[in-house]
């Protein structure tokens, strides 16, 4: 088979063309500066979003600008998001700079994506380098004939945050509170009982308590049973206790020396009878106590009337309230003037 | 009043009544002597009553050797007094063996421990070694010299001194030993009046002395007559209470004392505590001890029997102050 001339020519600048075409297909060089459109995916359902990223390769000293982006980056392919030049190091004195991009597209078919101009200028001299053109393919929805028309399916529904569910919490808790208040405060508070815990039982006052334990030492008559240590024993620690908490007298911890000594240097504290009774009491009982000592029967009768008797004189009176005067009168029209 | 008789506290009160008059005696030797100290006398009487040892405290110039010197004049018996200083060797206090060459042989010749008092003056400027050669001695009144073992006469009594101050090149009496003495008893400074007077004596011709009124026996009668001196199982109990008390703090409320003491007081501080109120209480012409007694002699007996931990010296606690709140906390019976 035998070409013309002209044909051959044709047939050669073809191949040339096509073998640069091969050559310079994925990347774009021009003075040693690069550029490079690439995508995480090249097909796509009608909708879905991809990534697509630029990158720039150049050398340190060249400056390049990145080209200008529509919202609409061809006719079919619309950007969504646009991110941060990000820039690293590519080797050899070389910058690599790169833009992430998210962009989508609602037509079907197959979409060209043409490339995108980089400028750059070296030495006085601008100029710009190309991407390569890519080629993304966009699916429509298989539609199953044999269903017939559906409904438009319903948004997702999202997860709850504290931050919506918080008024309607509020809302329970104030609800409780209120039911709470209503079914167990207020009765409570009626029947004027403590909001929360148990009432503590006051304590009665120190002249009740010492003479009750006075009163039931009397009932035992201990000393007819041979235990006259313990009667006096007993009958000091009452009076003890009693000055404790009448007079703040720390007599528990004191001799029955240092306690008289505190109760004549305080004179408000109680009269001399008082002071000579506890005396003599305190005494004999520290005979009893500590020297082996035997009172006289009558010494028994003598420390337990000593002991009501200073209860007695230095106790303090119960205030008592005072009665109010009752209107006879009830019923009966009075005038105001 | 009639007394239980399985102990016959009237009959212990009259003999205590008539047995310890030479109390006053005593005083009013050592009062011609000593101007005021009135504290002094009572825990030196209460050393020699109870046989206990005593340590005294003071700065220079108190009268302390002039006290312990007084006390053992109005008694007629052997007195010694050792300066300790730091070249003393055990032998100079105990005693040692001497070559006789006229009957050319080894005897003893025994040192001043071998008396009824003994005065150990700045007892903490003579080395461990003597320290304890003296303790020892005071713990088993008995001297070992070579093959020979001496037991020492009764009464035998200590009286040691020490001052506070200059602690350069002085050997502090270790714990354990200090733990001996009965008393550890520390003096301060007289009053403005009793100062005065104690310039008007020192000026005087003659220094006055005390005169000597009693003999060694009648120290052991009387300290055989406070060994009956009855003392209550309330008062046992309320005498360990104070006790415990400083060995666990926080079981008598003393929690602001935790982390304070580094140990607390000894079995031996309840048996001296024990001892000396009955002693108390015989001064006192009683024959039963009374928490008072115990009181008054607490703070003598327990001072140097607790150890402080160094949080408590950072803080200023001294176990004057513990002894003070352990008797306002502890229940008296």
């Amino acid at each position: 088979m035998k070409f013309s001339n002209k044909t051959y020519l044709l047939q050669k600048k073809f191949i040339l063309i096509l073998i640069l075409a091969i050559t310079s297909g994925v990347t774009v060089h021009a003075q040693g500066i690069t550029a490079k459109a690439r995508m995480d995916s090249t097909k796509i359902l009608l909708g879905d979003q991809i990534k697509l990223f630029l990158e720039v390769t150049h050398p340190k000293d060249v400056k390049v600008t990145f080209p200008a982006l529509n919202k609409m980056l061809s006719q079919n392919l619309e950007l969504i998001q646009k991110g941060k030049v990000e820039q690293s190091g590519a080797g050899n004195n070389l910058v690599k700079e790169a833009i992430e991009l998210t962009v989508t597209s609602f037509d079907s078919g197959k979409h060209e994506i043409p490339p995108f101009y980089f400028k750059y200028s070296k030495g006085g001299i601008t100029d710009s380098v190309k991407t390569n053109t890519l080629t993304l393919s966009v699916n429509s929805f298989k539609i199953d004939q044999k269903k017939g028309p559906t409904d438009i399916k319903s948004p997702y529904s999202a997860s709850l945050t504290l931050k919506e569910i918080l008024p309607y919490l509020l809302g329970i808790i104030l609800l409780l509170s209120l039911i709470f208040f209503l079914l167990y405060a207020i009765p409570r508070r009626k029947k004027a009982l403590p909001f929360l815990f148990k009432q503590e039982k006051p304590l009665d006052p120190p002249h009740i308590v010492a003479l009750r334990e006075l009163d039931h030492i009397k009932e035992e008559k201990p000393w007819e049973k041979e235990k006259i240590k313990e009667f006096y024993t007993e009958t000091t620690d009452i009076i003890r206790n009693y000055i404790v908490r009448r007079f703040g007298v720390s007599a528990l911890e004191q001799t029955s020396e240092e306690t008289i000594k505190e109760f004549r240097k305080q004179r408000n504290l109680a009269d001399e009878k008082s002071i000579e009774q506890l005396e003599q009491m305190l005494s004999l009982a520290d005979l009893v106590k500590f020297a082996k000592y035997t009172p006289l029967p009558d010494d028994h009768t003598i420390t337990l009337a000593n002991a009501y008797f200073f209860i007695l004189h230095t106790q303090i009176e119960e205030m008592k309230k005072p009665e109010i005067p009752v209107d006879d009168r009830e019923g009966e029209e009075v005038e105001i003037r | 009043m009639s007394m239980n008789q399985d102990v016959d506290i009237r009959e212990l009160h009259e003999r205590i009544q008539m047995e310890s008059s030479f109390v006053d005696l005593i005083s009013m030797e050592m009062n011609k002597v000593i101007v005021g100290q009135k504290h002094l006398i009572e825990c030196l009487l209460i050393g020699l009553l109870a046989d206990g040892h005593i340590l005294l405290e003071g700065v220079p110039g108190l009268a302390k050797t002039l006290a312990i010197n007084s006390l053992a004049k109005t008694v007629d018996a052997k007195f010694a007094r050792i300066q300790f200083t730091p070249d003393l060797l055990p032998a100079d206090l105990l005693g040692t063996m001497i070559y006789s060459q006229k009957n050319e042989e080894f005897v003893v010749k025994k040192g001043p421990i071998f008396a009824n008092f003994i005065l150990a003056d700045e007892i903490n400027r003579a080395p461990a070694k003597v320290q304890s050669a003296l303790l020892e001695a005071m713990q088993e009144r008995q001297i070992t010299i070579s093959d020979h073992t001496y037991k020492l006469e009764e009464p035998f009594l200590v009286m040691a001194t020490q001052n506070p101050i200059e602690q350069e090149g002085t050997y502090p009496l270790p714990e354990a030993q200090v733990d001996r003495f009965m008393l550890k008893v520390v003096i301060t400074y007289p009053k403005k009046e009793e100062e005065k007077l104690i310039v008007q004596q020192n000026l005087l011709k003659e220094f006055p002395k005390a005169l000597t009124i009693l003999k060694p026996e009648d120290i052991i009668r009387a300290r055989n007559i406070v060994k009956d001196v009855y003392l209550d199982e309330k008062i046992q109990k309320y005498i360990i209470d104070i006790v415990f008390a400083t060995r666990n703090t926080s079981e008598y409320k003393l929690n602001q004392y935790d982390g304070m003491i580094s140990y607390g007081a000894s079995p031996r501080a309840s048996i001296c505590l024990a001892q000396a109120a009955k002693a108390y209480a015989f001064i006192k012409r009683r024959g039963y001890v009374v928490p008072e007694d115990v009181r008054a002699v607490c703070p003598e007996v327990m001072r140097h029997r607790i150890g402080l931990s160094y949080e408590a010296e950072a803080n200023n606690i001294t176990s004057e102050q513990i002894i003070s709140d352990i008797l306002n906390i502890v229940e008296v019976p």
